[in-house]
């Protein structure tokens, strides 16, 4: 029985083990600690893999919810509960940051080699909460609905974190272009 | 609309979250305003640039090795196979897999870059055949021939119900478009491709969390499938093709694979599917003695098992019921 649950949960889960790392890594402060995060996330997985349903969200989902809700009880644990947003209203959300934000992003960009070490950086420096949405986003190519699926929270504020954390993003790097002049020209209507 | 306007929604419409009322009225501005479209293509890169930056990032190989300990039981286990462990043959419903190749001619950078997990899998888990046979048949084949008056036409409705009277309509192409959101599959696109034999049919794409691909293919009764077709099975009646057009369902997950699925009785679904598979294998020079002994072969017992390889395994494909085709998910078994 367990023989057939193990092989069923590897085939399952171990294809994302990858992607799971990847948002782990992101969010854990180090190597080893992203390794164990992800090691207690298929652990949780495994055992509750037979109240698994598969079929409403997948598999990779999942195993991300349960990585997400691994990572923020440990940060409890430890009393490093990161500052979680209220749910924001998107429409609300949205008026009080355009035009000003971006004034310096350029129009024309130079070559994006020469931005990764800052991309990193600054995702790195982004809040916990901006930083889940982003990866899941960007890096696994999740839907809001799946996002939301995952962070247990409402899709508006999946879209307004998601918001936010690309202002942050690309006000650091239009702030990282200006100083560097790698463009010229930066223009607002 | 203004800037200010069109900036609020700018990364919804990126990311395709908009009703199409709002997208065009965004695309329009975008088309008149250069800093609002080089603020959604700077906003696109960065998309890409994130996922180029951190892409590359894998799991540690002790990692790997650890949980896989930790998940097996301390005695040794041999790997069975893990279709034939979801059940024992029972006659309810029972599933057939056996890879098919089949065509595609859309989004050929997928096919050129195949999920190595799925591949792996194929590789461990499947026998080799059914890969190649897979692989070679979508290769050379059933190649689209380019022909018809409406082949790649891609300004096809996105609303179902109005795709199949479109599609009807204009083409005569009988067409199914079920409507799957229920399986979080996702309805992507719809294109008209043509057959070696000039014959137009539709070609119907789905998504599931941007990994796995299914892809309907629907067309009027055709000579090219004629193998495929066969009225009476063990004294039962298939209708696999007649006026409602033969439809193929392929699935993808990134790899070369495609699945063909069938319910009804073990036994008679041998039969049937041996029948649709020897001459694909004979036309590619592939004549084993059993046709079916190295394909991969499936049965469940449950609806609930039939899902779980609907979940599991790149997914089911076609069903055959008795007396008629029908396209269908295994949760409505």
């Amino acid at each position: 029985m367990r023989a057939s649950k193990s092989l069923s949960f590897e085939r399952v889960a171990m294809p994302h083990l990858d992607a799971v790392y990847r948002v782990a890594r992101r969010l854990a402060d180090n190597e080893a600690e992203a390794e164990d995060l992800v090691q207690e996330a298929f652990l949780r997985a495994f055992r509750a893999f037979d109240r698994f349903e598969l079929r409403t969200y997948g598999a990779k989902p999942w195993l991300l919810r349960i990585l997400h809700n691994t990572y923020y009880t440990r940060r409890q644990r430890a009393n490093r509960e990161p500052t979680l947003l209220d749910d924001v209203d998107f429409d609300c959300f949205t008026g009080e940051l355009e035009p000003e934000l971006l004034e310096r992003w350029p129009d024309a960009l130079p070559d994006w080699d020469a931005f990764d070490g800052e991309l990193k950086n600054a995702v790195a420096q982004l809040p916990a909460e901006y930083r889940t949405v982003l990866l899941l986003w960007a890096f696994e190519d999740l839907s809001y609905k799946e996002i939301a699926t995952v962070c247990n929270c409402k899709i508006g504020t999946v879209m307004s974190r998601l918001y936010r954390a690309r202002q942050i993003l690309s006000q650091r790097l239009a702030a990282y272009v200006a100083e560097r002049n790698l463009a010229s020209g930066s223009s607002d209507v | 609309m203004k800037c200010q306007d069109v900036r609020r929604f700018l990364y919804a419409f990126n990311d395709g979250a908009l009703e199409v009322k709002d997208n065009l009225e965004i695309l329009g501005h975008l088309n008149m305003c250069p800093h609002c479209a080089a603020r959604a293509d700077a906003d696109q890169q960065l998309k890409e640039r994130l996922g180029k930056a951190f892409a590359a990032e894998t799991a540690p190989a002790s990692l790997r090795e650890n949980l896989t300990k930790q998940l097996r039981p301390a005695a040794g286990i041999r790997r069975a196979h893990w279709l034939v462990r979801l059940s024992p043959a029972l006659a309810t419903a029972a599933v057939l897999l056996l890879a098919l190749g089949f065509w595609w001619t859309r989004e050929p950078e997928k096919s050129a870059a195949p999920d190595t997990n799925a591949l792996a899998a194929l590789d461990t888990e499947r026998p080799i055949a059914a890969k190649e046979l897979a692989a070679a048949f979508h290769a050379g084949h059933l190649q689209c021939s380019a022909k018809g008056r409406a082949h790649h036409r891609k300004d096809l409705s996105r609303h179902l119900p109005k795709l199949q009277q479109q599609l009807s309509s204009e083409f005569d192409i009988e067409v199914l478009a079920p409507n799957w959101h229920s399986e979080s599959l996702r309805f992507v696109s719809a294109c008209t491709c043509g057959m070696p034999d000039g014959t137009e049919g539709a070609h119907l794409v789905y998504e599931r969390l941007h990994v796995q691909t299914a892809s309907i293919y629907t067309l009027r009764p055709t000579g090219l499938f004629d193998s495929f077709e066969r009225d009476i099975v063990d004294g039962d009646e298939y209708r696999v093709a007649h006026s409602e057009g033969l439809n193929l369902v392929s699935w993808r997950g990134r790899s070369a694979e495609y699945l063909l699925c069938a319910n009804g009785d073990p036994g008679r679904n041998d039969a049937l599917i041996r029948d649709l598979v020897t001459p694909i294998r004979i036309a590619l020079g592939d004549t084993p003695a059993d046709p079916l002994g190295d394909l991969v072969l499936a049965r469940a017992e449950t609806a609930e098992a039939v899902t779980r390889l609907f979940c599991v395994a790149p997914a089911p494909a076609m069903v055959l019921l008795g007396g008629d085709c029908w396209i269908t998910t295994p949760s409505r078994f």
